[in-house]
């Protein structure tokens, strides 16, 4: 069951940012199958292997240094 | 190269490269410390590892990341200049790039500024595999970690490092992307050393301050850089004759002794002159030639090392490189039209003018 959430992403100042959202949410949060965060669009795509609570991937974002919110699921 | 626009790389690194780039380096960095220490890793308290190794307790994986980042920086200069250096096969092409550099470089500025999110499209992500091997870098425990974490940090530059990137290219010339990229990187690394691990705690309004800074320097680069290309396409409306102009308008300047009188003029003018080049320029670098005139020229180069080597007439189309110790002579023929024919070196830095009468 791979499902697929977009997140709009804040705070970003530069390119490596991504880089640091992308690794938090593959290396901390159970279930993340992978994350893309593209820099120019602001945007974060997670992909879940199992039913991952949104808040949680929510808050680690917050605490890598940025604002997300559900773009769309 | 000047050493002028050498020093104000120099400077945009030290004041604010540093700080646009530690953001995330200093984090990945602090990481690979911690991965070696047992007091990191009991604690899992990375910063306090980083300040205890900042304050010279173990020096030696912050210097390793910072030579290493250095010399990894400069290489991808001599790189990225020798890239440049395939568009220099003619001076259209060169323009081409002078000005495409110039685009970009103000593009990441404004995308520094926050001027509108179209800019963000100007910054190039690195692709996801390098920043996972970057990522996974900072994670290894091995002895070298730092110092190869350094290196590889050229896969991840940020938008003021991109900027510089871009001069290096522009600069068409490996030595010369070389030397921008090391006069960089250097000027990044006493902030990072110092600022340490520190600076990604940094007040987001201090650090928005320093980004600022960095986006005016990437555009005051980025004039200068177009103002030589347009030089390089022989035009005259460059910044030098703008302000010339605009001075000699406030100033009445065209009755005074300096501009001779079209007969004086005429009797100053030659077929045949000799230009050295130095270190500084050409000297002269203003003489007369009459309109539709036959001109020799010859060229003798006593001391210019950098782009002054190669003497460059654009809009007759010449260009002829004169190495450090020779000496040629060339021969064209003046325009028709009485007027101002531009020469310069082959980065339209360092400039003179003949007076067509």
């Amino acid at each position: 069951m791979a499902k697929k959430i977009v997140l709009k992403i804040t705070g970003m100042h530069c390119t490596s940012c991504a880089m640091n959202i992308d690794g938090d949410l593959e290396d901390y949060i159970n279930g993340v199958k992978s994350a893309k965060t593209n820099y120019a669009k602001q945007e974060c795509e997670v992909e879940l292997e199992e039913e991952v609570m949104i808040e949680q991937i929510i808050t680690q974002i917050k605490e890598t240094g940025y604002q997300a919110q559900v773009k769309s699921e | 190269m000047g050493n002028t626009s050498l020093i104000g790389i120099f400077l945009t690194g030290l004041i604010t490269g540093g700080l646009t780039c530690l953001a995330v380096q200093g984090g990945l960095l602090a990481a690979s410390i911690a991965q070696r220490s047992p007091f990191a890793k009991a604690t899992g308290d990375k910063e306090e590892e980083f300040k205890r190794q900042a304050k010279g307790g173990n020096a030696i994986p912050i210097l390793s990341f910072l030579i290493a980042k250095l010399a990894a920086y400069t290489v991808l200069g001599f790189l990225l200049g020798g890239l440049g250096s395939a568009f220099q096969l003619s001076l259209g092409a060169k323009t081409i790039l002078q000005f495409a550099v110039a685009i970009f470089m103000v593009g990441t500025a404004f995308n520094i500024l926050n001027v509108h999110p179209i800019f963000r499209y100007f910054v190039i992500q690195p692709p996801r595999f390098l920043t996972r091997l970057v990522r996974k870098q900072s994670k290894s425990s091995d002895i070298f970690a730092p110092g190869i974490l350094g290196a590889f940090t050229v896969f991840i530059p940020c938008g003021t490092t991109q900027a510089m990137m871009a001069l290096a290219i522009a600069s068409g010339n490996p030595a010369y992307g070389a030397a921008i990229l090391f006069a960089f990187v250097l000027g990044t690394s006493p902030v990072f050393f110092i600022l340490g691990y520190f600076a990604t705690k940094l007040g987001d309004a201090l650090h928005q301050q320093f980004m600022k800074f960095a986006a005016y320097a990437i555009i005051i680069l980025a004039v200068f850089n177009a103002n030589n290309a347009l030089a390089l396409t022989g035009s005259n409306f460059t910044l030098e004759n703008m302000w010339n102009g605009f001075w000699c308008t406030v100033s009445f300047c065209s009755d005074s002794p300096i501009y001779p009188s079209t007969a004086q003029a005429a009797e100053n003018a030659v077929n045949e002159a000799t230009i050295s080049i130095e270190a500084t320029g050409y000297n002269p670098n203003n003489l007369t030639v009459k309109a539709g005139s036959q001109v020799t020229l010859h060229l003798t180069n006593s001391g210019g090392r950098g782009c002054t080597q190669a003497f460059t007439i654009p809009s007759l189309g010449i260009q002829r490189v004169v190495p450090i110790g020779s000496s040629d002579t060339i021969a064209f023929t003046a325009p028709n039209q009485p007027g101002q024919l531009p020469f310069m070196c082959s980065m339209g830095m360092y400039r003179g003018v003949f007076e067509v009468i």
